[in-house]
């Protein structure tokens, strides 16, 4: 090989790896962009026997270093089945404004209306929907090879709960671990949600599901397409340790949420859940979360909550 | 009443004046007067000295009475007369257009005969579709069908016929026709003619078809225009035409006339091609070594073609020509290619065979020899043809293309004890994408007669898409294997007769039918257990499979009426019997062309298209992931409407420019877009469910002005256009700027001829800013109920409208030289040039970031972008042709 070939060879060998790579170029550029921002937002989640609380604030521009601007000026007005019973000036230092004479019932008609001292007059309305209770809770011990081909140790859960025939019903399942530890001095306390395995077809009623390709966890939510007024056996799978027996002066509660969404809080969770999927993926179109909110954005959604629970009570604590 | 009576008089006369007027005016013999003194000679040399004299040019058909001895009247005559007298013996009609009179011969019910052949290419016997056979004195003619074959229906007589094709010299024969004659024109490449400069784009036939909207591209022409790493490419070449845009810079998308991608027929001899992109679509899966001619339609689509809404792009693979072996050597600093055609019993039948392949992956290989940890790529393409002729009227082929993209990465890691134990523990792991198209047909060609042609052919596509896991664990002497792989796709059978009849002169018929299976895969996963403890487990999930049936017919009429007119009329049916709905279409189809002169024409074309799959996809970015979908019950087939206007003008001593304007407007029904509040990372919503129905339109202006011959060829485009689309569900209702919607473009294709052994390219693109859907504010986003903190991302964002912002412009120069010389067997080419010459970077994404470098809490969002050639990219390339 001559000096002149080898020399030739690496100019090649450079090349290639220059132009391969592509370099991508990243740049700040100056576009005209007409300011977004200064839209009222109005939150409100009504659940049955909890406080009723709600936020205002307005939307700010893209490219400023508030992620929301707060509302001085705002006053609230809460409709129940169309009686105005709540009026209150917007306490514009809180995030949530909290209001307990609100009485917050399932089935009924709420509308969440708000305005600033300019005029502009944003609402949302809500039927809080009817808790669906879970009828059993049952177990089982199996043991199933992970994707190495490992045996593991896993608890399926079957939640049994009846869907209302007469309506669209939207679900969330959560589940929650709650431990206490009595060991030492005081009480340790902590809880955390539980990561289930969604087994169950209603996790995934596309028929064409590409597991290699998915990955969006929508937090448990699902419609009853599949089950509309049936009594339904939801399936789960949770690792065998969350069933270990806890040590002396310890318990553990495993507690099963099954909450009833209104149909725009569902839409709201699970657009909202694709659009932050997509925040760090430039080359996929922004998403557009769904709001209920007229003349404005946010969202006035109801959820009512069934539950059950496992305990489990080391000796101590019994 | 009087004056009511008087005015209708007066309106009489005005009336009777002007058409008596007219008539006198059309009867006045305007030619210039001749004084001679009465010279005899033959009748061509009088006539060369009547041009002399009169300085008109005198065109006449070879089918008058031509004589070696005759003679001018002595005197002053005019023109007319004078040649009146030369051809006392027939009479004849004549046309004027402004200093030039044309000659014809008055049919004077004399016999026909059917004049008929095929052109080729004379040194590979390759069949020349589209080419022209045409009169040179009237310009009126026809073109061959897509097999080289074309009939003609003349009077008996003299007769001149040229043959032409792009980047061909023109052949001539002059003969008498005396009974049904077969005349086999072999036309020789431009090319080979040094003194002759590449042709271009220049199509003889460009003022005389009535097809709106047509263009068909040299694909010599192609291969001397810079690429990017030296990777010719079709594609690229299409998306610089005027009404045709790329999309994101750098790909292989195809957005003609205000349609989506998918939108394009895509024809690879025949068969649809499904997925035309490697490496994620930077470059295209046509090897342009094996390719023979590419035509592509914008509008006025004639009845013969169906399925697709906005364009048709007809690849015509390199047949293998029949005289002897010949090749092709491509070394470049992507790929590497290899292309042979030769015959395999000499006239009688021929093959081609073409491969490319990319070989980074061994380059990457040798580097990462050692990692545990490796990532890889390469993607390759194979192109076979054969032909066989049974008979002069019987002659089958067979073609195949086959073309894999491969990502991977594998995981390698061994250990062992040095305890002299069996502790070894050994992990495999391999991931990878795969991604291709193997489309396969076989055609025969009969000819029942000839005025008769007949094809028939039955074709196999199939494009796949694969994503793989493996793993195999060794730990001791305990081992277990897993394998998953996700695949989707679609694959195509189908079975069509094409009919070609030519019942008269400028009159041809042409019928067919056409059955299709799609069998769509939406997609499976197939999971592969294995333990030396247990049996294999293998569990398939998801495999869901739909189908659907097209049935095609179709009939097409072009004719001449006059010298002036040319027609074609057709209507195409097409039934879409779908899983769970059947649709139908009826599509009238309409082109016109009016000729003022032989040098100027006007065209008008109608077209109804509609159409059965599409392209689920999310992205600006054609991914092999999009997914090929039927309609159904929820999803009706998307339709348009396509009008359009247009000339063509040639200008020039020998038609050195050629200028083409063209305006159309396009309404498009069904077309499909995700909803706002999905997308496609949102899987458990059902497909349908996820796509919604609207509206479009677009219209807008496209010129072409063509320089076709001398040492500088090309052409330089420049489209205005708008479309909007308008869906009842999303951007509040209102109607928004489609995807690719640029009001403005420009492409610029040179070639400059500096020596028979130089030639040098130049493309430049220009394109006004797409639209972008940005984000223009932002909320607060709270945590979810029962879910904890820490469920709030902090804020959401706001995208007001879809695609509510513009992109910068985008332009780019590539330059590129041919450098070539002769060798002992052969002759080699080197091609440099550089891609993005004066570095420009242009948009490819756009989006929000935060600011670097600032303090904390101080941090603003910056919108940024993204370009992907972002400096002088350089290429070399080495040809070899034996």
């Amino acid at each position: 090989m001559t000096k002149q070939f080898v020399t030739y060879f690496r100019w090649i060998l450079l090349l290639l790896v220059v132009m391969v790579l592509f370099p991508g170029c990243e740049k700040d550029i100056d576009l005209k962009l007409k300011k977004g921002g200064g839209k009222l937002v109005l939150f409100s989640f009504l659940v049955p026997d909890s406080v009723f609380s709600v936020h205002l604030s307005r939307s700010v521009s893209y490219s400023s270093i508030d992620d929301f601007e707060r509302v001085y000026d705002g006053s609230v007005k809460v409709f129940q089945n169309g009686t105005l019973i709540d009026t209150f000036d917007y306490p514009f230092r809180d995030l949530w404004a909290q209001r307990e004479q609100v009485d917050v019932r399932a089935g009924e008609s709420y509308v969440v209306q708000a305005s600033d001292a300019l005029g502009n007059v944003v609402s949302g309305s809500v039927t809080i929907p009817l808790a669906v209770p879970i009828e059993k809770l049952d177990t089982v011990r199996i043991l199933t090879p992970d994707d190495r081909g490992i045996l593991r140790s896993y608890i399926d859960c079957s939640i049994t709960f009846t869907d209302p025939a007469q309506d669209e019903n939207y679900y969330q399942l959560l589940m929650a671990e709650e431990f206490w530890d009595t060991n030492g001095t005081g009480i340790k306390y902590s809880y955390q949600l539980v990561n289930f395995i969604k087994l169950d077809p209603v996790f995934y009623i596309r028929d064409q599901e590409g597991s290699l390709l998915g990955g969006i966890d929508f937090k448990g939510t699902f419609h009853d397409e599949l089950f509309n007024g049936k009594r339904y056996h939801l399936k789960i799978r949770i690792p065998s340790t969350y069933v270990i027996p806890p040590a002396l002066k310890q318990k553990r509660r495993l507690t099963f949420l099954l909450l009833s969404q209104s149909r725009d809080y569902f839409d709201y969770l699970r657009s909202r859940v694709v659009a932050e999927y997509n925040y760090e993926i430039p080359i996929v179109d922004p998403i557009k979360i769904h709001s209920n909110v007229e003349g404005g954005l946010g969202l006035v959604g109801g959820l009512s909550v069934a539950a059950d629970s496992l305990v489990f009570n080391g000796d101590a604590m019994k | 009443m009087v004056l009511n009576i008087k005015i209708k008089k007066a309106v009489g006369v005005i009336l009777l004046w002007g058409i008596t007027s007219f008539s006198l005016w059309s009867q006045t013999d305007t030619t210039p007067r001749v004084s001679t003194a009465g010279q005899n000679g033959s009748t061509a040399d009088l006539i060369r000295f009547l041009e002399a004299q009169s300085g008109w040019v005198i065109s006449y058909s070879s089918r008058l009475c031509i004589t070696d001895e005759n003679a001018l009247l002595p005197g002053s005559f005019t023109l007319l007369e004078q040649l009146r007298n030369l051809f006392s013996d027939c009479r004849f009609d004549y046309i004027i257009r402004g200093q030039r009179i044309i000659l014809k011969p008055i049919d004077q019910g004399e016999e026909h005969y059917v004049v008929s052949g095929f052109v080729i290419d004379h040194q590979s016997g390759e069949s020349l579709p589209a080419a022209g056979i045409y009169d040179p004195e009237t310009n009126q003619g026809t073109i061959c069908n897509n097999y080289g074959f074309y009939s003609f229906s003349l009077p008996a007589g003299q007769w001149h016929l040229r043959a032409s094709y792009v980047g061909y010299q023109a052949q001539d024969q002059l003969f008498e026709l005396t009974r049904d004659t077969v005349i086999n024109f072999r036309l020789v490449t431009a090319l080979q003619l040094r003194e002759v400069s590449v042709l271009g784009f220049q199509n003889p036939e460009l003022v005389n078809a009535a097809r709106m909207g047509a263009v068909v591209l040299s694909v010599e022409e192609i291969r001397s225009t810079p690429a990017l790493l030296g990777e010719t490419d079709l594609i690229k070449n299409i998306q610089m035409l005027p009404g045709i845009q790329g999309g994101s810079e750098g790909f292989s998308g195809l957005y003609v006339r205000g349609g989506g991608p998918d939108q394009n027929l895509i024809l690879l001899d025949d068969v649809p091609v499904y997925n035309i992109g490697h490496l994620l679509g930077f470059f295209s899966i046509f090897n342009a070594d094996a390719v023979k001619q590419v035509s592509v339609l914008k509008g006025g689509f004639p009845a013969r073609y169906g399925g697709r809404l906005s364009s048709v792009v007809d690849v015509r693979m390199v047949e293998g020509n029949r005289e002897r072996v010949k090749g092709t050597l491509n070394l470049g600093l992507l790929s590497s290619g290899l292309s042979l055609d030769g015959p395999v019993k000499k006239d009688k039948s021929g093959f081609a065979l073409s491969i490319r392949r990319t070989y980074l992956d061994a380059i990457v290989g040798l580097i990462q020899r050692d990692d545990e940890e490796t990532t890889n790529y390469f993607f390759y393409d194979i192109n076979g043809k054969y032909n066989q002729s049974f008979s002069a009227r019987s002659r089958l082929y067979l073609s195949a293309y086959f073309g894999r993209d491969r990502y991977f990465t594998t995981y390698n890691y061994v250990t062992a004890s040095n305890d002299g134990s069996s502790n070894v523990i050994s992990l495999n792991d391999e991931n990878s994408a795969g991604w291709g198209n193997f489309v396969t047909a076989v055609r025969w060609n009969y000819l029942f007669n000839n005025k008769l042609f007949a094809n028939f052919t039955a074709n196999y596509s199939n494009y796949r898409f694969t994503i793989g896991v493996k793993q195999n664990n060794e730990v001791s002497n305990g081992w277990d294997s897993f394998e998953q792989r996700y695949i989707s796709g679609i694959q195509d059978v189908s079975v069509r007769a094409d009919f070609d009849y030519f019942p008269a002169n400028g009159n041809i018929v042409k019928f067919g039918t056409k059955v299709v299976y799609h069998l769509f895969n939406p997609g499976i996963d197939i999971i592969q257990r294995g333990e030396n403890t247990a049996s294999p487990v293998d569990t398939t999930l998801g495999e869901m499979q739909l189908n659907g049936w097209e049935y095609h017919t179709y009939f097409e009429n072009e004719f001449v009426p006059n010298d002036q007119w040319r027609i074609n009329l057709g209507a195409r049916l097409i039934l879409f019997e779908g899983e769970d709905k059947i649709y139908w279409s009826a599509e009238p189809r309409v082109s016109l062309r009016y000729a003022v002169n032989p040098d100027w024409a006007f065209r008008a074309a109608f077209s109804s298209m509609s159409q059965f799959v599409h392209l689920v996809s999310s992205s600006n970015v054609a991914l092999p992931t999009d997914l090929w979908l039927p309609v159904t019950r929820k999803i009706p087939p998307m339709r348009a409407l396509q009008v359009s206007v247009g000339s063509d003008r040639n200008l020039g001593q020998q038609d050195d420019f050629t200028v083409s304007f063209d305006l159309y407007y396009k309404q498009l029904d069904n077309i499909l877009h995700y909803r706002e509040s999905t997308g496609f990372f949102d899987y458990s919503t059902q497909w349908e469910d996820k796509l919604t129905g609207g509206t479009g339109t677009s219209y807008g202006m496209e010129l072409l002005v063509r320089k076709n011959n001398g040492p500088l060829t090309g052409w330089m485009g420049y489209t205005l256009a708008r479309t909007q689309n308008d869906f009842d569900d999303l951007n509040q209702g209102t109607a928004f700027a489609a995807r690719f919607d640029r009001r403005h473009d420009v492409g610029v294709n040179l070639n400059y001829r500096f020596s028979d052994r130089t030639d040098g390219g130049l493309m430049w693109q220009y394109g006004s800013g797409t639209p972008v859907t940005l984000p223009s504010e932002k909320y607060f986003a709270p945590d979810f109920p029962f879910m904890g903190s820490g469920t709030n991302s902090g804020y959401s964002e706001n995208a007001v409208s879809i695609n509510g912002f513009r992109m910068p412009a985008f332009h780019r120069l590539d330059v590129g030289f041919n450098f070539k010389k002769e060798l002992r067997r052969g002759e080699r080419v080197w091609s440099l040039g550089i891609i993005n010459l004066y570095g420009r970077q242009n948009p490819f994404l756009l989006y929000f970031a935060d600011t670097n470098g600032s303090d904390p809490g101080t941090s603003q969002r910056q919108l940024k972008q993204l370009s992907i050639f972002p400096f002088p990219i350089p290429y070399v390339k080495y040809t070899y042709r034996f």
